[in-house]
């Protein structure tokens, strides 16, 4: 009995939401006694009971499944963080034991080249799910035309200009925010967090830099406009009437049912697991992710301490989560020393940290810059956002107001915002 | 401590009586699963019946344990098995004579191994089909 299959069957006791969500199927797995208990599961989740250790007690034919003693030995295997490699290992196995009976079975009867072929091609049938035909996607394109266009459901930015370019972050869509360090990324990202929260969408903040108390503080300070000096003491240093807003305040973030994760050097593995989760946690909202900052990800291997291959990895783990969840993934990255060297500051897609992959496996690229960063005593307290990659329109630039002191980043109004 | 924890460690411990006894409670709806343990009347337990339950192992715990066969003066060789009974005639069959003697050992005791330790409860995972032997160990190696 494979140690797979256990882990795989302690997972699912230890956390009885994968069942929900899982690809395999019973008759994937290879020993019969974990076939039937998988089928058991499916039945119990059916009939709405939970399927922790104590309700299979209640089972009437224990003793055929190994009894208690064997259940409590699967659920000391679970790995939930692995629950997707576990999955792939499952799938690949039953894949080779039915290679080997349909070849076994052809040799013996044999069969045709053709029919050969065609049971082997079954086989992959488990992973087809991804195909779509040009016949029924032009289908469903038919009456675009005609129809008043249901707005794709991007995730608003809350800045208009870049929701009109972008359309807002879609699912599946990894959005890469890169800046100079104290540009003002994280408060970027917490003001897109923030807003798509209001918005009804299910932010999960990944801040792999920042603890939880400092993001809070971030938070309180922009929402509520509060001086970031005055937060170390708010007792003191807030006014009266500063102070009257406070609970508003409080209250309005807590609508935004934000989600904050603070651990250091997790895999993006890690977060897989955790936003998996919430998905089921908070069934009806679409979960946005967020995180603070790409490489500080840990990679799944070490490639001989070569940043380049672990952030190549990193970046390529973060496309298949926002495809595999269909949630959009931002994402911030540094920017390397060398765009100060130049003359126009406005850093350019090569400037990245580490990884031309980067590059290509985002969707959207977002510079941010600004003049006051350099020039301190320049009057200009706009944020620049450069779009210098959109997968599915146009490039530009948009300029925000943003408040140093407090972090608050608002639309401009309308005047000479247009720029190259 | 709750029902429901006491539950589960039952069957972490391999506990049958205690975790029969709490199957037999819960049948018979004395006791919930959020109650606390300390609320457990004990004068309630019907033991005939709860003998008869472990008896027919309902709840399929099957305990094996870790037993040391003294072989020889220095070496002893350790044996998963059920029962103290069947880890002497394991022992029987495969070295064809009788131990000098036999114990059981605690499954939490650790032991190194390469740069780690593991405990006889860890190792155990390791096995497939009890009993069997797990090793030796030599005195004064």
């Amino acid at each position: 009995m494979s140690v797979v299959e256990k882990t795989f069957l302690g997972s699912l006791i230890k956390a009885e939401y994968l069942l929900h969500d899982t690809v395999i199927q019973p008759d994937h797995l290879e020993s019969e006694r974990h076939k039937e208990l998988m089928r058991r599961m499916v039945t119990l989740k059916r009939e709405g009971r939970n399927i922790d250790l104590l309700s299979f007690t209640t089972l009437p034919d224990l003793e055929s499944f190994g009894g208690m003693s064997y259940l409590t030995e699967l659920l000391s295997y679970a790995d939930i963080k692995k629950f997707n490699d576990t999955e792939t290992l499952i799938l690949e196995l039953w894949k080779e034991r039915e290679k080997r009976n349909i070849l076994t079975l052809a040799a013996m009867n044999d069969w045709e080249i053709a029919k050969v072929i065609a049971e082997l091609d079954k086989i992959n049938q488990s992973k087809m799910e991804d195909h779509t035909s040009i016949h029924q996607a032009l289908l469903r394109i038919y009456e675009a035309p005609w129809e008043e266009q249901l707005h794709a459901k991007g995730v608003t930015t809350g800045i208009k200009k870049l929701d009109l370019m972008t359309g807002g972050f879609q699912g599946g869509e990894v959005t890469i925010v890169a800046g100079r360090p104290s540009m003002g990324k994280t408060d970027v990202m917490l003001h897109f967090a923030k807003i798509s929260g209001w918005a009804g969408f299910l932010p999960l903040v990944f801040s792999l830099e920042m603890p939880e108390k400092l993001i809070t503080s971030r938070l309180m300070a922009s929402t509520g406009g509060f001086n970031r000096a005055k937060m170390r003491d708010p007792k003191r240093m807030l006014t009266q009437t500063q102070k009257k807003k406070w609970s508003d305040v409080i209250g309005d973030l807590d609508e935004t049912n934000m989600q904050i994760f603070d651990g250091a050097g997790q895999t993006v593995a890690v977060m897989r697991a955790k936003t998996r989760k919430l998905m089921y946690e908070f069934p009806s909202k679409k979960p946005v992710v967020f995180i603070d900052y790409l490489t500080l990800i840990q990679a799944n291997e070490f490639y001989g301490g070569n940043p380049h291959l672990q952030v190549t990895e990193i970046s390529k783990a973060l496309k298949t989560m926002a495809k595999d969840f269909d949630c959009p993934v931002i994402c911030l990255a540094q920017l390397n020393r060398l765009v100060e060297t130049r003359a126009n500051k406005r850093p350019m897609m090569s400037d990245i940290r580490e990884s031309g992959s980067v590059e290509q496996d985002a969707d959207i690229i977002l510079f941010l810059y600004r003049e006051a960063y350099y020039d301190k005593d320049s009057e200009d307290h706009s944020l620049e956002m450069i779009v210098s990659k959109n997968r599915n329109g146009p490039v530009g630039t948009i300029k925000v107001n943003y408040n140093e002191h407090t972090g608050a980043i608002e639309d401009r109004k309308e005047q000479n915002s247009k720029s190259s | 401590m709750l029902v429901r924890e006491m539950y589960e460690y039952s069957f972490i411990y391999e506990e049958s009586t205690l975790a029969h006894t709490l199957y037999y409670l819960l049948a018979e709806n004395k006791i919930a699963l959020d109650d606390d343990v300390v609320e457990i009347d004990l004068n309630q337990v019907n033991h005939e019946k709860v003998a008869e339950l472990v008896q027919r192992n309902v709840l399929g715990i099957r305990r094996i344990g870790i037993y040391s066969l003294k072989m020889d003066r220095k070496t002893f060789v350790f044996i998963y098995a059920g029962s103290e009974g069947e880890a002497i005639q394991f022992y029987r069959k495969s070295f064809h004579m009788n131990p000098l003697n036999c114990h059981e050992y605690l499954l939490d005791f650790e032991l190194a191994r390469g740069n780690d330790v593991i405990s006889f409860r860890e190792m155990r995972k390791e096995f497939e089909r009890f009993p069997v032997v797990v090793g030796y160990f030599v005195k004064g190696e």
